[in-house]
């Protein structure tokens, strides 16, 4: 069954089987949560977050049709949605420093490193935070969530060339605010 | 050809298989190198994650979720509707034992609401699934000493029902939440400045104070208000106030009340008496417990007086004066006509001013689809009579999704309804006009009313104080504020577009005739030049205020294209008059039914040779109570349901865009007869539909008629389209603007020459060359008579069509003209 490809999964979840659910899940848990922990600085909220678009998935796994868009795409589109409403709620998200856990995970390594690492994590979060709203979905989810090209144009409904030169003007754009923010870039 | 994105790409691609960073750099512009490295560095992002057990606690949720949801499908859905009404009818015909029940219901209910107000967060997942299928009636009641939490739940055979204890509700579970509830700011000790003043804060909208001449000024947050103070709300607009002891008051949309004695000493000090009266809407009130016995807290209205002894309450004046008292929390009493009652948790009383108040009764709530209206009105299948004293908020429809709160009525007829409101979102969403007070970050005024503007809200530029905007938004609840998604500079509110193609018939210094309308003209009306009367042309500007159509654009056309289109209000019906222009309709011209003197409609028809106007659309603008045009998330496509509300769809429908489940679409949609949508237009929202651009730098190596040969081996048509600046030669320099398409296609759309390259030494020949096709000139007149070594040339672009027109262009554009059918020399 872990071999079995995401429409299959999905044909299965469709005809009850809750543990192609699981499947999924465990799938696509880490992206998702990783897109969303990208504009939400709080990791238990996007854990919460996350766990809501998964309920949303299985509420409307019956409807999704498999020659439409791909999985990811439509799953993307839930957490979009969600992250979406979520974000006008709370409106403006408060940029808080990331948890300690990071640190004092990695501090018998190199303390110095970790922290500068996380002190460029932090600076690129507020960077793509500055971002056109499709740079940074676009910026998120090929360097954060690790989706393809291919996968990203699927999500945001584009052309690969287009995501390509969305891609490239968000990076770009990155540079420049970095530049004129006189920092130093990662 | 390569662009810069592809060779990047090829980078990330490298680096995404695990090769060095370095590798990856080689051979890059250090441009280049930076965006790389800087993509290598949003890879390395560190986002910590949540710990594995609460990962794997997830997956077991949303697994059981699964189960539980397929359990759910495979049970038929008729009998979870019977088994409401049975409910329901049973307790309607046990009405002690729907008493007992009610206030052990409401017991939980109190119980949910007050943890759910120590930890909001707190939500559990696996209740969300059935939140999406409530609809259901029920009925709450508490009891105050009350321990031990019960739900009532049908009896497997036999239709009866019977009590069960529970645990007490998870935050979050499928107990109805009335939209009424105490929404209470958190208390801030700033707010507490005196024991003879409240404060207001925490206002939404428009929020006035009667300055005691009877004007209302615009009240600012943190005001402080002494006794005597009379304060009042716009509709969409609400108010708290806090006084000294921490008791506070909300005022609810179109709510007015007068704060009579304000002395809200604390236990330390004293005696509290908070007096106050209102007049129209609703208040909530949540008081300070005090057990002094002397403390006072009252709310009077017009018809009674509720004093709380320490509790949560509401109140609400109707339009008809009629009072109502409602308790959340604890026990108000409540006196008219020497008669008083003591309300306790869940119960409601309402009467009018020369009655004493009526026997307490016990709230009913139901949220559900609202199926029939009248007299009375049926909401998830369950009968309520609507009385002018329901208190209604928003403007209901069949179909909509309805929340009612009511009591029983003591004469065995249905349950009177005492408030209704509509809670699909698309209720809230909203446009106006005004004039621009306040620009701050968070929010805007605009005409007085406090708009609050997001991250997301799009705000033209160059917008500065007094200017004329329009706000277009939503209302967020609970808090109750206007959000503005859209906030766009308009010249004049009063001022109507128009555009129309017409016969000019008179010309004169300060206005012209044209098709019968006079037309204004000033000093920045853009006029073509050698128009004469008899010529048909364009003219394009607003309508003003005192109905002069005042021109910003004539522009001479072909005959054949005398359409008009012109927005205002109308005047007359049969005959049509709108905007003072009188106009023909025919058999098939498109009317929007419903349409009335004083509505604004767009018509857009065409003038006839006798110069008849003739209508052959008129569209309704505002003022159509039929017509929906809201904004919602699409909970099913087959059928199709969105905001909750289920549509129909036709032949006609225009559905745009691919659509999914939980996509946002705009719907325009009309009720019909029996009382269902039908949606003519569904718009995919919430996806960028601006244009990719990208803009490449390379140098012409060849012209070859409408063929541009690139440095880098690219070939480009140059076709009509195609947005030309410059000389296109060999050695030129060029801007090359593509984009890509809707279609996804790429389309160029511009080319720019930046360098031109200095002609060779010695003579130059003449313009046009020897144009015997042989080139021997070098002229490079491609066979084509055109010289691309400078000049320009005039065609006639688009020959014998409506679109026929005398253009002049470089001559190296020529060809590409010439190959689609344009002539050389003017239009005859």
């Amino acid at each position: 069954m872990q071999q079995l490809s995401d429409a299959d999964l999905v044909r299965r979840a469709q005809s009850d089987d809750s543990e192609a659910i699981g499947l999924l899940f465990d799938r696509h848990h880490w992206r998702i949560f990783r897109y969303i922990r990208a504009r939400i600085f709080d990791t238990q909220t996007a854990h919460d977050i996350t766990g809501e678009v998964f309920l949303r998935m299985v509420a409307n796994i019956h409807t999704f049709q498999p020659r439409g868009i791909p999985f990811t795409a439509w799953l993307y589109r839930i957490a979009h949605n969600y992250l979406a409403d979520h974000i006008n709620k709370e409106s403006r998200m408060t940029i808080v420093p990331m948890v300690e856990e990071s640190i004092t995970a990695h501090t018998a390594v190199n303390p110095v490193a970790v922290l500068e690492q996380k002190l460029e994590s932090e600076a690129l979060l507020e960077a793509l935070d500055n971002l056109k709203e499709i740079e940074r979905e676009v910026l998120i989810l090929r360097f954060l969530a690790g989706f393809s090209l291919r996968e990203t144009a699927d999500a945001v409904d584009k052309t690969v060339s287009a995501v390509k030169a969305v891609q490239f003007r968000g990076l770009k754009a990155m540079q420049l605010l970095f530049s004129s923010n006189s920092r130093q870039m990662p | 050809m390569k662009v810069a994105e592809d060779i990047i790409q090829e980078r990330f691609e490298r680096l995404e298989s695990g090769a060095p960073l370095a590798d990856c750099l080689e051979g890059l512009s250090p441009g280049e190198a930076q965006l790389v490295r800087q993509a290598a560095a949003l890879q390395r992002v560190k986002l910590p994650g949540p710990a594995t057990s609460a990962v794997a606690g997830q997956r077991a949720a949303i697994v059981a979720a699964a189960r539980k949801s397929n359990a759910a499908a495979a049970a038929p859905t008729s009998r979870a509707a019977t088994t409401l009404e049975q409910i329901w009818h049973f307790l309607f015909a046990q009405r002690r034992l729907a008493a007992g029940l009610a206030l052990l219901l409401l017991v939980a209910f109190v119980s949910y609401w007050l943890g759910r107000g120590q930890a909001p967060q707190a939500e559990d997942m696996s209740a969300a699934l059935p939140q999406q299928e409530a609809q259901t009636a029920v009925i709450t009641a508490t009891a105050p000493a009350a321990e031990e939490t019960q739900t009532v739940v049908p009896a497997p055979a036999g239709g009866g029902t019977s009590a069960t204890p529970t645990p007490p509700p998870a935050a979050g579970a499928a107990v109805p939440m009335s939209p009424f509830q105490l929404f209470m700011p958190v208390l801030n000790k700033s707010l507490l400045v005196a024991p003879n003043l409240a404060t207001v804060h925490d206002l939404r909208g428009l929020v006035e104070l009667d300055s005691g001449d009877g004007q209302w000024t615009v009240v600012d947050a943190n005001t402080t208000l002494p006794g005597g103070s009379r304060l009042r709300t716009s509709p969409y607009s609400s108010a708290s106030l806090t006084f000294y002891d921490g008791s506070q008051a909300r005022l609810g949309p179109a709510a007015e009340l007068t704060l009579d004695e304000v002395q809200a000493l604390r236990p330390a000090d004293g005696y509290r008496t908070v007096v106050m009266t209102q007049w129209a809407g609703e208040s909530e009130h949540k008081v300070q417990l005090r057990h002094d016995g002397r403390s006072r807290y009252e709310v009077h209205t017009a018809t009674a007086a509720g004093m709380a002894r320490g509790t949560q309450f509401r109140v609400s004046v109707a339009a008809d004066g009629r009072a109502a008292y409602t308790v959340t929390e604890g026990a108000v009493d409540v006196r008219n006509n020497d008669r008083t009652i003591s309300l306790v948790a869940g119960q409601t009383t309402n009467f009018a001013a020369d009655e004493p108040p009526a026997q307490p009764s016990f709230i009913l709530t139901a949220t559900g689809t609202l199926t029939q209206m009248g007299e009375t009105w049926v909401v998830a299948g369950q009968t309520f009579q609507v009385t002018p004293s329901t208190l209604m908020n928003g403007t209901p429809q069949i179909g909509d999704l309805v929340y009612v709160e009511g009591h029983q009525a003591h004469d065995g007829s249905p349950p009177l309804a005492d408030r209704i409101q509509r809670l699909d979102d698309d209720d809230d969403q909203f446009v106006f006009t005004g004039e621009v007070d306040v620009i701050g970050g968070d929010s805007w005024v605009v005409s007085k009313v406090s708009i609050s503007i997001t991250d997301d809200t799009q705000i033209d530029p160059d917008i500065f104080l007094g200017d004329t905007v329009r706000v277009a938004g939503y209302i967020r609840q609970p808090e109750g504020d206007l959000v503005a998604t859209a906030i766009t500079r308009v010249e004049d509110e009063d001022q109507q577009p128009f555009e129309f193609v017409g016969v000019v018939q008179n010309i004169s210094a300060a206005s012209w005739t044209i098709s019968n309308i006079a037309i204004a003209i000033d000093q920045e009306t853009e006029i073509d030049a050698d128009i004469a009367a008899g010529d048909t042309v364009k003219v394009s500007g607003h309508i003003l205020a005192d109905d002069t159509w005042l021109a910003e654009e004539i522009e001479r056309l072909a005959d054949d294209d005398a359409a008009f289109t012109f927005t205002g209000p109308v005047q007359t019906i049969a005959p049509w008059q709108v905007a003072g222009i009188a106009f023909e309709v025919a058999a098939w011209t498109q009317i929007d039914p419903g349409i009335e003197v004083g509505d604004t409609v767009r018509v857009s028809g065409t003038i006839l040779a006798d110069g008849t106007w003739l209508a052959a659309e008129i569209e309704r603008l505002t003022g159509n109570l039929l017509q929906i045009v809201f904004v919602g998330q699409v909970s099913s496509i087959d059928p199709w349901v969105v905001g909750d509300l289920p549509l129909s769809t036709g032949e006609d429908t225009l559905i745009e865009g691919q659509i999914a489940v939980g996509d946002w679409v705009r719907v325009t949609a009309w009720i019909r007869e029996d009382g269902t949508w039908l949606a003519t237009h569904i718009l995919l929202l919430d996806h960028e539909q601006e244009q990719e651009c990208v803009t490449i730098t390379a140098v012409i190596t060849a012209v070859n008629g409408d063929e541009l040969h690139l440095s880098d081996g690219q070939t480009i048509i140059l076709d009509d389209d195609l947005d030309i600046e410059g000389e296109l030669v060999p050695g030129s320099v060029v801007l090359i603007t593509a984009c890509v398409g809707q279609d996804g296609r790429i389309v160029i759309v511009s080319i720019i020459v930046i360098y031109t390259p200095p002609p060779p030494p010695g003579p130059t020949p003449p313009a046009g060359g020897d144009d015997d096709d042989d080139d021997s000139d070098n002229d490079n007149d491609n066979d084509n008579g055109a010289d691309p070594g400078g000049g320009s040339v005039t065609i006639c672009h688009k020959p014998g069509t409506p679109a026929e027109q005398t253009k002049t262009l470089p001559q190296s554009a020529l060809g590409g003209h010439l190959g689609h059918g344009d002539t050389m020399g003017p239009c005859p």
